[in-house]
């Protein structure tokens, strides 16, 4: 995958826009966070976009590990942009707005299955919508695919029209510097009246740089327990060790002889009572409490409602409601191994610095560019952010009307959008020649300024861990 | 060091060159002022010499150019970037934001170039003490000052060691303490060898440089000894406070673009004037 140093440079500003706009509040179901994807996949291709995509879900992943299942979705996302976008599919509005469709028809498609799998419901609000199909008698699935066909196709039919109006409006000079400029040279200028608000929007995207403010992004709580010391790479085998115990184990127990409904049910509280055991005796045990409180309490609940009360096999009445009970033990288990994969994660994000994470994931052989847009975003957001707030507030200083609901939103979208987004490519092009001289484009491999120290107990506690996990599979699987 | 000539280029779908027929030599240690206001040509000349122009901002380049004997337009980053080096106006832009610290953000340029670990750390050392940065060697980059995070940016340079060092308008953005401090440093690697080329709009930054070339729409108008064109650029303040004095009859001399020369002259006024009341 060879991109130049100018698309390296625009993609941590993409990714910050994205995370950025997933947090901006808007009256609508939608967030637009794949709107950062969609302009680095219009402006330099498919590879950019999966790129921005993967990126942007592990920083949402950062915060809540369990989005990271939608990874396959938000590289689809970015790779069909880019796509439609060669396919000429970005050059009006109309054609915007229906690629806009198409992506979210494809992108709830590639959902609603995952969703599905992993327990049937999102952990956020719209598992109502959810319920509400499966009490209409959508299978599982289909009550999943329902729920995206009536999020994601609108949310990323907007995303498209913004970013349409965004590259119309971008210089020609500007746009015709990235790989596709000679594609987006053909792009319909916007109607007349809306041109002349643009070119106001123009004048108001000053040249304020978008500044580097510290990482708040990063969760880890500092200290010198043990687990802090203990080298990332024993961290990550407690991760993987989770993840073989939650998705291995229930498959090799399918294929043995027939177990009681509740099985393994039980198993699964040791593991999470020990890894919260050694979260409390690393001094994180409340950081910890909170992340899975936010993250996994609520997906765990939900997927054990739904499949409870919309479940297949034998039921009991409770009241007016029907309890399907093997069911509810086999959703309770899903939910049980998704809480442990989190709990893994959140002793890794919790007790190391991002950048240390980084710097093992380079020794391990991911690309140092990589690591650089992961890092370099992280870096972006905050400032982003508020260089989002202080455009909101020019506008507003400059009589556009204030207000609330759907129709301000919208109409107040794009003025706050695009001076943002025009300082974020002036930005970025400024940092290519930075990079580009700092040698960011060399083939040669690159080295470090040191590596981390590992505390003499780090083998033996990689053997603990395996052996504790070895012990209760076998366990279960006897 | 520098052997330009007949230098024209072309930015990409432009009809109109950016710089023409450029022709011009720079030897080691010399101080040059490249001068000239907007679109004058002033970041495209030094977007050739760093081989930043073709390589990622796409164009065509007509005529030949030699930066410490290689082509900056086709040699490889790993040869290219010991040859020579470029500070922007931005001090903000030219932090990466992924280096906990000041001295791995100087030797973030070396690990892209695959130096080892040794030499890496042998290396930042010297700049940090030849830029004197001792006190923020450990401090974290975004939260420096833009002069602080401008000499970063300047070490950042030239801890690859190159020959040539370009600045293009680097203390546009910085305050009076900042400013000097820039200069300063630019001028001590000129004596230690580098030769230095300085874009500016304003003469008071680079009074103390031996050279200044004037471009005016893509063509050099004047290329020697410090001098002051008329509209072309802003002159220092003491320049203009002497042309004031010229315009009474106060001032004889050439124009002063040094404080030391304005200092000079001044204090011959006044000490003529007082002559002349005793």
């Amino acid at each position: 995958m060879r991109l130049d140093t100018r698309t390296w440079a625009l993609l941590p500003f993409a990714v910050a826009l994205n995370v950025v706009m997933g947090w901006t509040a808007s009256p609508l179901p939608v967030h637009l966070d794949s709107l950062g994807t969609c302009i680095a996949a219009a402006l330099a291709g498919p590879a950019a976009g999966m790129l921005t995509g993967a990126i942007g879900n592990i920083i949402s992943a950062l915060q809540n590990p369990i989005w990271l299942r939608y990874f396959p979705v938000a590289i689809m996302i970015g790779a069909l942009t880019g796509l439609l976008t060669r396919w000429k599919m970005l050059n009006s509005a109309f054609l915007a707005g229906v690629s806009g469709i198409i992506i979210g028809i494809c992108s709830a498609s590639l959902a609603a299955p995952i969703t599905a799998w992993s327990g049937g419901a999102s952990g956020g609000g719209t598992d109502l919508l959810i319920a509400a199909f499966r009490e209409l008698g959508y299978s599982k699935l289909s009550a999943c695919f329902a729920e995206s066909l009536l999020v994601d196709p609108l949310d990323k039919m907007i995303s498209c029209l913004a970013v349409y109006a965004f590259l119309s409006i971008m210089p020609s000079k500007m746009r015709s510097a990235f790989p596709n400029g000679p594609v987006l040279s053909h792009i319909q200028p916007l109607k007349a009246n809306f041109a002349a608000n643009a070119a106001k929007l123009k004048e108001s995207a000053t040249r304020q740089n978008i500044e580097i403010c510290s990482v708040n992004l990063s969760i880890d709580v500092p200290g010198s327990s043990f687990w802090h010391r203990a080298a990332t790479s024993t961290k990550f085998l407690l991760i993987l060790c989770s993840a073989i115990a939650l998705f291995a184990v229930p498959g090799w127990i399918k294929l043995t002889a027939p177990q009681p409904m509740w099985y393994p049910l039980p198993y699964y509280p040791v593991l999470l009572a020990s890894l919260f055991a050694l979260a409390i005796s690393s001094g994180i045990g409340a950081e910890l409490g909170r992340l899975l409180l936010w993250t996994a309490f609520p997906l765990g609940l939900a997927i054990t409602l739904i499949n409870g009360l919309w479940g297949q096999g034998d039921e009991i009445a409770i009241g007016p409601l029907h309890w399907s009970i093997a069911s509810a033990c086999q959703a309770s288990s899903l939910a049980m191994g998704i809480t442990l994969v989190t709990e893994s994660i959140g002793l890794l994000l919790l007790t190391t610095p991002i950048y240390n994470i980084c710097s093992y994931l380079e020794r391990c052989g991911v690309p140092g560019r990589i690591n650089y847009i992961l890092l370099a975003s992280l870096n972006l957001i905050p400032s982003m952010q508020r260089r989002s707030a202080e455009i909101r507030e020019t506008q507003a200083a400059r009589a556009m009307p204030s207000g609330s609901g759907l129709r301000h939103w919208l109409r107040t979208l794009l003025p706050s959008l695009i001076p943002l987004l025009l300082s974020a490519i002036a930005d970025a092009h400024e940092r290519a020649l930075t990079l580009e001289m700092r040698g960011f484009s060399a083939s040669s491999s690159r080295t470090s300024w040191s590596t981390p120290q590992v505390p003499s107990y780090d083998p033996m506690l990689k053997a603990g861990i395996l052996l504790v996990f070895i012990t209760i599979g076998v366990l279960i699987c006897a | 060091m520098i052997e330009a000539s007949n230098l024209n280029f072309f930015y990409a779908s432009a009809k109109n060159p950016a710089i023409s027929g450029i022709t011009f030599q720079a030897h080691a240690g010399e101080t040059i002022a490249l001068i000239g206001g907007d679109n004058s040509g002033k970041s495209t000349l030094l977007y050739l010499l760093s081989g930043l122009a073709p390589q990622l901002l796409k164009g065509e380049r007509h005529g030949q150019l030699q930066v410490a004997g290689l082509d900056p337009s086709t040699a490889p980053p790993e040869i290219r970037l010991r040859a020579v080096g470029m500070v922007f106006a931005n001090p903000v832009s030219q932090i990466t934001g992924i280096c906990p610290s000041v001295e791995e953000e100087i030797a973030w340029s070396l690990g892209n170039l695959g130096v080892n670990r040794e030499a890496m750390h042998r290396q930042v050392d010297e700049v940090i003490q030849q830029l004197h940065l001792e006190e923020i060697r450990h401090r974290i980059p975004w939260q420096l000052s833009s002069g602080q995070q401008q000499l970063v940016a300047v070490a950042s340079a030239l801890v690859l060691q190159p020959q040539v060092l370009l600045f293009d308008e680097p203390i546009s953005s910085l305050d009076a303490h900042s400013r000097k401090a820039v200069i300063a440093a630019a001028l001590d690697l000129a004596q230690a060898g580098h030769t230095i080329i300085w874009a500016t709009p304003e003469l008071e930054s680079v009074a103390n440089f031996s050279r200044w070339i004037y471009l005016d729409r893509g063509k050099i108008i004047y290329d020697g000894p410090p001098n002051w064109l008329g509209k072309t650029a802003l002159p220092a303040a003491w320049t203009r406070l002497a042309q004031k004095a010229q315009a009474q009859g106060l001032w004889s001399q050439p124009l002063p673009f040094t404080e030391h020369e304005a200092a000079e002259g001044f204090g011959a006024i006044i000490h003529s004037h007082d002559n002349h009341k005793a």
